[in-house]
């Protein structure tokens, strides 16, 4: 409701209580850069906390009171001039886990559903560890050796119509990192996880919640009505060639198309150039076909462009979140006519109101790839 | 013959120039025998700074111009300030010393104020600057910068009281048609807000109370109250005020706190524990009031014989 990004930074433990003789501080200057793909990057400088002891979170109010973001505080330091530094670590890191992941065993077989893979990866894999308890008829999660409490939510996904695809995971039981396969099950299905704070009202504390969304709706923008930065990227492998079996039999080939979908079909209005190949040779077609479709469906939106919302005409995009496409009209300059589909991967907003928004899924380090 | 206005130099406000001390926390005159501080200065001249700045980010059109941001800067203020006499040194070692005493801001906020009119204006200030410039004859100048940290202001202490009301009987409210009963309040909780800016709030909420409850609602143009506050503030329930504690919700400091006093046989309060209740407050409303531009209203939940609220505000101007 107030209107500039003052904000105040409070501690909490693990179970949400806000700690200090005094629980709110002003932050001097906090960054917030929230992504679909690859973890936010907090850090704000507030007024000295004078006992960080038992800090499991860090939340950023608005002056107001609301809860504007929250995270893990990592270790909070104070310097000899009483701020308190504090580099938040994303909550979905606790899904960076390499644990079994059992596709073969433990999915159903028949009526499989997007919603249920989401389910074992989010919920699953950590109840056959051990770490946390599910009550199916209550939706309860508890915790037994995780140390958080979280829930998930995955209502947006029965809104989803597109059927479940066999062929984007290989069938077996291995030692996977969970966080790599929601994202590359959120690749596939063009959807983003995301850790929310809401608030349990029975007990009045905020409660760390998971929830899958859909990327469902589209903008077009006309790139020369703001302040741009872009960073087109060639390089990226858009064929793979299917092989698998000890006689590493040619199967097929998938291209990856220019409108971002993926296909068998040689066409040469769709193909991109110039040609990258990629081959992939497994023991089973299963595993071979998987791991074809993942190394495209990644690739797909590998450019960057930024977007200045505090320029030129930057307000009109306030309310474009994550779950946006943007049609960005006029991409390649030297045609004006040309149209490129992004999705939104990145929103930054700090303490001096900065806003950028970030369209396409090229790494900032693209060129470590 | 044209006719000429002569203009004389009747009225200075470099003459009403004065510092006084508020304590941050409670916005209260520090007093000496019911005095307000003041250091001493002989003569102040040539102040600047004393004005309004803006900076509008605009996107230029062909024919029109289109404001994206609007935004009132704080500028700093400067003066010469002049001490006269033979102790004239002494008089400006005394004035650094007196500023150095207040110029912890977790504590103080000196005040710098002038007149016009019968309107005294002030405006909080934080000290960054006293250049000592030497002595002329008999008078020894110093140059003084000083940073706002508040917007200028012109009483400081508005506050209104609302109270518990046994009245049985119809009741004309700001909400039209009208409401029944307790719990109506007196006319003069509204806060007209004519700064750009939403202005803070510190609101004590007095036991006893059994819903610790306040809310601020939009006041429309036809004097109407919109019906749903535009914020909040709610303690969880079993969160219960006795008689003798107070809530204040403190958004000039960021701060909701518990207030526990013990009264003697004479009615003499003594605060004997002030406890931090952030964690209490319903998380899913609001945790401070903010008045928007225009007129609000504050409503609070005072069913109980004795209860009351306390309103304080500070009419910010450009």
């Amino acid at each position: 409701m107030i209107e500039n990004n003052v904000g105040f930074i409070c501690l909490y433990d693990h179970q949400w209580t806000a700690l200090g003789n005094w629980t709110q501080h002003i932050a001097k200057s906090w960054t917030l850069k929230r992504k679909a793909q690859e973890s936010d990057e907090f850090s704000a400088i507030c007024q000295g906390f004078e006992n960080s002891k038992k800090a499991c979170f860090v939340g950023l109010h608005e002056l107001t009171g609301a809860l504007k973001y929250a995270c893990f505080c990592g270790i909070p330091k104070t310097d000899e001039k009483g701020f308190t530094t504090i580099s938040g670590i994303d909550c979905r890191s606790i899904f960076n886990q390499t644990l079994r992941v059992k596709y073969g065993s433990s999915l159903p077989n028949n009526n499989m559903t997007v919603e249920k893979l989401f389910q074992y990866l989010m919920v699953g894999v950590f109840v056959e560890e051990g770490w946390i308890n599910y009550d199916n008829n209550t939706g309860v999660i508890t915790d037994l050796k995780m140390g958080i409490n979280y829930k998930i939510n995955l209502n947006d996904l029965s809104l989803l119509d597109t059927p479940w695809n066999e062929e984007y995971i290989c069938r077996t039981d291995e030692n996977r990192n969970v966080w790599e396969e929601l994202l590359k099950v959120c690749a596939c299905y063009d959807l983003y996880l995301m850790a929310e704070v809401t608030i349990n009202s029975e007990t009045n504390t905020p409660q760390l919640t998971f929830k899958v969304h859909r990327i469902y709706n589209s903008r077009n923008i006309k790139l020369s009505d703001y302040n741009v930065k872009t960073k087109l990227n060639q390089n990226i492998v858009n064929r793979v060639n299917i092989r698998y079996g000890d006689s590493h039999t040619y199967y097929t080939t998938l291209y990856l198309y220019n409108d971002n979908t993926i296909g068998t079909t040689y066409d040469s209005s769709k193909v991109l150039f110039p040609p990258v190949t990629d081959t992939v040779d497994k023991e089973t077609l299963d595993e071979a076909l998987s791991d074809a479709y993942e190394i495209l469906k990644e690739n797909r939106f590998k450019d960057r462009v930024t977007i200045d919302l505090t320029s030129k005409l930057g307000s009109t995009l306030e309310d474009m979140d994550f779950s946006y496409y943007g049609d960005l009209v006029g991409y390649n300059p030297a045609d004006a006519s040309s149209v490129k589909r992004l999705p939104i991967s990145g929103i930054t907003t700090d303490s001096s109101g900065k806003k950028i928004l970030e369209f396409g899924r090229l790494s900032e380090y693209w060129f470590l790839d | 013959m044209k006719d000429h206005k002569i203009y004389t130099a009747v009225d200075s406000i470099t003459d009403t120039l004065q510092f006084d001390v508020v304590y941050t926390s409670t916005g209260d005159t520090i007093k000496v025998n019911g005095v307000p501080i003041h250091p001493d200065v002989d003569m102040i001249e040539m102040p600047s700074g004393i004005g309004f700045k803006q900076t509008l980010d605009i996107v230029e059109g062909d024919t029109i111009d289109y404001v994206v941001n609007q935004k009132i800067n704080k500028k700093n203020i400067s003066m010469v300030l002049h001490f006269f006499g033979n102790s004239a040194y002494q008089k400006y070692q005394s004035f650094g010393s007196w500023l150095g005493k207040y110029l912890d801001l977790n504590t103080y906020h000196i005040r710098l104020s002038w007149q016009v009119g019968s309107l005294r204006r002030y405006i909080e200030v934080s000290p960054i600057n006293l250049d000592l410039v030497g002595r002329e004859g008999n008078c020894v100048s110093a140059k003084l910068t000083l940073q706002p940290i508040t917007p200028q202001y012109e009483e400081y202490d508005n506050f209104f009281t609302i109270i518990h009301d046994t009245n049985e009987g119809k009741i004309y409210n700001y909400e039209y048609p009208y409401q029944y009963g307790g719990g109506a309040y007196s006319s003069n909780n509204v806060i007209t807000n004519d700064y750009l800016k939403p202005l803070p709030l510190k609101v004590k909420l007095l036991g006893p109370m059994a819903h610790v409850y306040v809310s601020i609602s939009k006041i429309k143009e036809d004097g109407s109250v919109e019906n749903t506050p535009y914020l909040k503030v709610e303690f969880a329930s079993g969160f219960e005020l006795t008689a003798n504690q107070e809530v204040v919700i403190d958004a000039f400091n960021n701060k909701v706190y518990l207030n526990t006093y013990t009264v003697d046989a004479g009615g003499n309060k003594t605060l004997v524990s002030t406890t931090d209740v952030f964690n209490s407050v319903n998380k899913t409303h609001d945790s401070f009031l903010f008045a928007k531009p225009g007129n609000s209203r504050i409503a609070a939940e005072l069913d109980l014989a004795g209860s009351s609220c306390i309103v304080n505000y500070v009419r910010y101007m450009v």
